[in-house]
């Protein structure tokens, strides 16, 4: 018997019981688009927490960072609980400062790429009449490329010049602080920068009341001093807290803080109470492989510094949607199970039907093999089409809920792709046909073994 | 003429429970190429029992039985089933045949088996259909014809592909006198032309007259052999 006559033979039968064929395939349909909606949920969510966590920065990176207390990422909650006790006991707080040293360690930790402290302060940036507030960043220069900083214009900090880089809005934060429409700008990005970084002259100073009448100045007082901005380049939009900060080689701001703490002792009489400068609040570690990252982690907890990287975040986010997955999934599964034994019940009854046939079969020599190709091809069959309709059904199904779940949520940030809530992968597609035909044909293999054994004798004796 | 069926000493017992039914005692038989050979028997005298065992449906309890030669109480089941699709055609008393199939395609049931193609098979079917005289009822269903028209398509199914030996169990139980000596003198006529070996088996004794030979079967034994020549 050729292949050919035995699909056409298996097709005949199933069309002869429409009917019945018809409903197990909707079994099927109904089993396998369960399972394909539920997992296209659970993936879908895992996207939108990679996306939403993309958004906040890379994923290799780690922050180190003395307000958080040392801990152990797969304790807990991972890494988003945030010790607080740098507020309840102020500066003084147990947590050791990050040192030289210290970074020293951490970059020679296996899988280490770079490491840089981070030093913070804010200023002001004058341009002529207009101002803006900036939150400037000490940072190794060197290390900037494996940070991920990418220059939309002009270049990084090269070696240990004065450059600053800026964050793609702060030409648009400044302002005039003279002007009546200075808090009437528009919504951010619609409106053309008031400064060229780049070309205009631009000073900055750490005197936050930089423009207005000074009303009570001592002889002594000397007014902070201005430094004149050099700008090296604007650092691509990245949708994160980049867009807001600006960048300078971490020895100049020390320069620059040491000259303030100078000026500060000079103006007042008595040293600050700012010790910005004994060691580091805060640094970033780059890891070159993202597995590497928990055991970097572990390392530099056991240091006894707290760190927050986002892979951690991601791991527990991953975990939990794992869960949800697995639970959406067996759902899913359940009704495919039940669709397996529909499959079964209609291949047995088939054999009840047709024991007269499948004994002549036999008679008329009909190879034992081939019995068992028919049945295990209708079953089969069964499956492939419920899978096929049942796919295109969950394409639907997937589409639906997008345009729905957009319609309710609205659209993120502008520009961004809408998020979708399920989302159907190439391979979840073919792997749910694949699935299906599987499912069928193990439901068919004992119907089709049992028509293979059917006694010939019994099943063409004349009653 | 060599004999193509050689049966020796064949025993066929059955268990129900605890008891033991003797269907064939002893069995000792040979049936030449080309003979229309009759098993003639009451019912339950064994007959059937030994034509189920000559097509290899089911295995003697003793004895062998060779058929071109080969031992078929030896083989496994998948090699019976290569043996009846190369050697063996069936005419049932109840027709048999395939309700969703037209006659064609019933005809064509043992040659699409044999993995012949459409075209080569349905040639032949429809060749066969017309030596029967259902040149026009090709494409119709089973139950769209008669009891005698049936068991003519049947025939055609049983002689379709040239077969050594056809079996004909009870061909005419189901037809009436008229119709049957049609449907007799068909199947005859056909063996006879292709020199074909023809085993009836019946209970009639107007339908064992059509044999060359006709074997009277009584309690699982042999009872008589009756040589007729026409």
């Amino acid at each position: 018997m050729n292949s050919i006559d035995l699909v056409k033979m298996g097709f005949k039968n199933m069309w002869r019981r429409k009917l019945r064929t018809i409903l197990t395939v909707l079994g099927v349909l109904i089993g396998t688009a369960s399972i394909v909606v539920m997992l296209s949920l659970g993936i879908g969510m895992n996207e939108s927490f990679k996306k939403q966590l993309s958004r906040m920065g890379s994923l290799n990176v780690i922050n180190v960072d003395i307000n958080i207390m040392p801990h152990r990422p797969d304790s807990g909650g991972g890494g988003m609980v945030v010790h607080s006790s740098g507020f309840m006991s102020g500066r003084s707080s147990s947590n050791k400062k990050i040192d030289d040293k210290a970074l020293a360690a951490i970059s020679q930790l296996e899988g280490v790429e770079a490491v840089t402290p981070l030093l913070r302060t804010h200023l002001m940036l004058v341009s002529g009449k207009l101002m803006a507030h900036v939150s400037l960043v000490g940072i190794d220069p060197d290390t900037l490329e494996a940070f991920d900083y990418k220059v939309e214009k002009g270049s990084l900090i090269e070696g240990d010049s004065n450059g600053i880089l800026f964050g793609s809005y702060i030409a648009r934060s400044f302002y005039n602080p003279r002007s009546r429409m200075r808090y009437m700008y528009g919504p951010m990005g619609e409106q053309e920068p008031l400064v060229d970084l780049l070309n205009d002259r631009i000073v900055m100073t750490f005197d936050s009341s930089y423009g207005y009448r000074r009303s009570t100045s001592s002889e002594n007082y000397r007014r902070p001093r201005l430094y004149n901005v050099t700008t090296a380049g604007i650092l691509e939009e990245g949708r994160n807290e980049k867009d807001y900060s600006a960048y300078i080689s971490i020895n100049e701001l020390k320069k620059m803080l040491q000259q303030k703490k100078r000026d500060e002792r000079n103006n007042t009489g008595r040293s600050p109470a700012s010790s910005l400068l004994d060691g580091y609040e805060r640094a970033m570690v780059k890891v070159k492989d993202i597995k590497d990252v928990e055991d970097v982690q572990n390392a530099i907890t056991e240091m006894g510094y707290g760190s927050r990287s986002l892979a951690d975040m991601l791991e527990s986010m991953k975990k939990q949607s794992r869960t949800i997955q697995l639970i959406l999934g067996g759902i899913g599964a359940v009704s495919l199970f039940v669709a397996a034994l529909g499959i079964t019940n209609t291949m047995i009854m088939s054999i009840y039907e047709r024991t007269r046939e499948i004994g002549i079969m036999k008679v008329l020599g009909c190879m034992l093999g081939n019995i068992r190709k028919l049945f295990l091809f209708e079953a089969g069959m069964i499956g492939a089409f419920g899978g096929v309709i049942g796919l295109l059904f969950s394409l639907g199904a997937s589409l639906l809920l997008n345009s729905v779940s957009t319609g309710l949520m609205g659209r993120g940030m502008p520009g961004d792709e809408p998020t979708q809530i399920s989302i159907i992968p190439a391979w979840l597609a073919a792997a749910s046909i694949g699935f299906a035909i599987l499912v069928g044909i193990i439901a068919g293999f004992y119907p089709a073994r049992r028509a293979m054994k059917l006694s010939a004798l019994e099943a063409i004796k004349t009653d | 003429m060599e004999d193509i069926i050689e049966i020796k000493n064949v025993k066929k017992i059955y268990r129900v429970g605890d008891e033991k039914i003797i269907a064939l005692d002893d069995i000792n038989l040979k049936i030449k190429q080309g003979e229309l050979c009759c098993l003639l028997g009451t019912s339950g005298s064994g007959k059937s029992t030994l034509l189920n065992l000559l097509a290899g449906l089911e295995k003697p309890s003793s004895g062998s039985i060779k058929i071109k030669g080969i031992n078929i109480e030896l083989l496994n089941e998948k090699k019976l089933v290569k043996f009846r699709q190369q050697h063996v055609g069936f005419v049932f008393q109840s027709y048999n045949l395939m309700s969703p199939l037209t006659a064609l395609e019933n005809v064509c049931l043992p040659l699409t088996f044999k993995g012949i193609s459409k075209r080569a098979r349905e040639k032949e079917a429809s060749k066969m259909l017309k030596s029967v005289g259902l040149e026009n009822r090709l494409k119709h269903k089973p139950s769209q014809m008669s009891g005698g028209q049936q068991q003519r398509v049947g025939i055609a199914r049983a002689f379709v592909g040239d077969p050594e030996i056809v079996f004909a169990d009870e061909p005419t139980g189901n037809l009436d006198s008229k119709t049957t000596k049609e449907v007799m003198e068909l199947i005859v006529s056909m063996a006879k032309k292709n020199n074909q070996t023809l085993i009836i088996v019946t209970h009639d004794q107007n339908i064992a007259k059509f044999a060359n030979r006709i074997v009277h079967i009584f309690d699982g034994n042999i009872e008589k052999i009756e040589q007729l020549n026409y």
